[in-house]
């Protein structure tokens, strides 16, 4: 049972969805008093303004093939990271030198601040290939430490019981480590995607590869043109909201087949 | 057959087991009762192989199988699965069904391990057990914990499908012994044999 520290929480359901509206009109409200004060839409667009942009950005702009551009690079990245994340766990779980090994290169890569990687990553790729590289290198040390966690808490009684049984390593695999490290593999791969996106779109803004959201981005900036760029941004978190939301999803379908710990 | 010669076992400075001899015959089922911490659970560790002894031999003629204190059940897995997982080759369900079946199981099979009751994760244990075809069979305090109506179950079961099975029971309750073993060997501090007693 998981008790809440929140004090005066709605104890009925259908308050919270109302209050949570309630709240993001509240500092829309603050957006566009502010913006009214200021009275710049280059400095602060007023919402309308916003959400005018946003309405252009998607009918007349054509976002959808440009956040598509920007996805498939997220997404290769994302894949490529998460599949090396789970390999290299998988091995410096089960292989203490490698983990000796790969501890310091890895934790440097998480320290590395996003914009030094896109630099350096500059160097040696062309501005397309840019986002995915970052994207990767953002993902995989989390995937990485995060499973590898999970790998290190599998249940010792449990391991004992396989190896009185004589499992195979096929068999340890899928009963014993995927399900105790699945729930770590798990918040990693949705908070890594928040991440990749974060990294995705800067790298986009750096190296400003064609048809992308971050060359819209860079060039919205460069024109003054504040509400676009309100615009863009707020298409980027809706996009990034809706596949966090899928991806969790589909990651608990498992846990709601009781396969593996919730 | 199990024979075990001058066995030796220590953790750092403190000896556990202290040069034990034993010998059980084949479809034996023998209790071994000894004060907490002399080393009873070591030694059937040891004869599973789960340890290494630093000294003696320890011969068996058949497999073993080590029946933990705890169910030790996969819990993200129903208990056919759990059956099944022990198993190779073919026909893996037919077999792990017919051993949920013995050991009353039937219908539960679709049950996560934490659905089930204490006497009833025990059957699926057993069955995980039996399943296997091995002889011998370690029993570390599998009673414990249950109330007394399954244990009264699970005594009966014990005695039907252990019938051909060489059985090494550890237990601090000679109601138990009884209920299962012929033979009943008490042993004290370093494992030395006090009692062998035919029961």
């Amino acid at each position: 049972m998981t008790l809440s520290t929140i004090r005066n929480k709605p104890k009925k359901k259908w308050i919270a969805p109302i209050l949570t509206l309630g709240a993001v009109l509240f500092w829309i409200g603050i957006w566009w008093l502010a913006a009214e004060q200021i009275d710049k839409a280059w400095v602060l667009p007023t919402p309308a303004q916003v959400f005018k942009a946003l309405f252009s950005t998607i009918t007349v702009k054509k976002a959808l093939p440009i956040l598509l551009s920007s996805l498939w690079g997220i997404f290769k990245g994302y894949l490529w990271g998460g599949g090396l994340g789970l390999l290299l766990a998988a091995l410096t779980a089960r292989i203490y030198p490698l983990h000796l090994l790969f501890s310091p290169l890895l934790t440097v890569v998480k320290a590395t601040p996003i914009a030094s990687f896109i630099l350096i990553l500059w160097v040696f790729f062309t501005n397309s290939a840019v986002p995915a590289y970052a994207v990767m290198l953002i993902v995989l040390p989390i995937i990485w430490a995060n499973t590898e966690a999970g790998f290190g808490n599998t249940d010792e009684k449990l391991s004992e019981m396989a190896r009185a049984y004589d499992l195979s390593l096929i068999k340890r695999i899928w009963y014993l480590y995927i399900p105790s490290a699945y729930p770590f593999f798990k918040s990693a791969a949705v908070t890594a995607l928040g991440m990749a996106w974060k990294a995705g779109i800067a790298a986009e803004v750096f190296c400003t590869p064609d048809g992308t959201v971050g060359k819209m981005i860079a060039h919205a900036k460069r024109d003054i043109e504040t509400a676009e760029l309100f615009a863009w941004t707020i298409l980027v978190v809706a996009v990034c909201f809706l596949f966090e939301k899928l991806l969790a999803a589909l990651l608990s379908l498992p846990e709601r087949k009781g396969r593996v710990k919730k | 057959m199990i024979e075990i010669k001058d066995l030796k076992k220590s953790y750092g400075e403190r000896t556990v087991i202290d040069g034990l001899s034993l010998r059980i015959e084949k479809g034996e089922k023998v209790a071994l009762m000894a004060p907490s911490g002399c080393g009873k659970t070591t030694l059937l560790r040891l004869i599973s192989g789960l340890e290494r002894a630093e000294g003696g031999q320890i011969d068996s003629e058949a497999s073993v199988c080590f029946l933990f204190q705890e169910p030790r059940l996969f819990p993200q897995f129903t208990v056919l699965q759990n059956v099944k997982a022990v198993l190779t080759g073919k026909d893996k369900q037919k077999k792990a069904l017919a051993a949920l079946k013995e050991v009353g199981l039937e219908g539960e099979e679709g049950k996560y391990p934490h659905e089930l009751s204490g006497g009833m994760a025990q059957r699926a244990v057993l069955a995980r057990a039996l399943v296997t075809g091995r002889q011998i069979f370690l029993l570390d305090e599998p009673f414990k914990g249950l109330d007394e109506q399954a244990k009264r179950e699970l005594f009966a079961l014990c005695r039907k499908a252990l019938a051909q099975k060489t059985v090494l029971l550890v237990t601090h309750d000679e109601e138990e012994a009884r209920a299962v073993c012929q033979r009943l060997l008490r042993f004290g501090k370093g494992m030395t044999l006090e009692e062998d007693l035919a029961l």
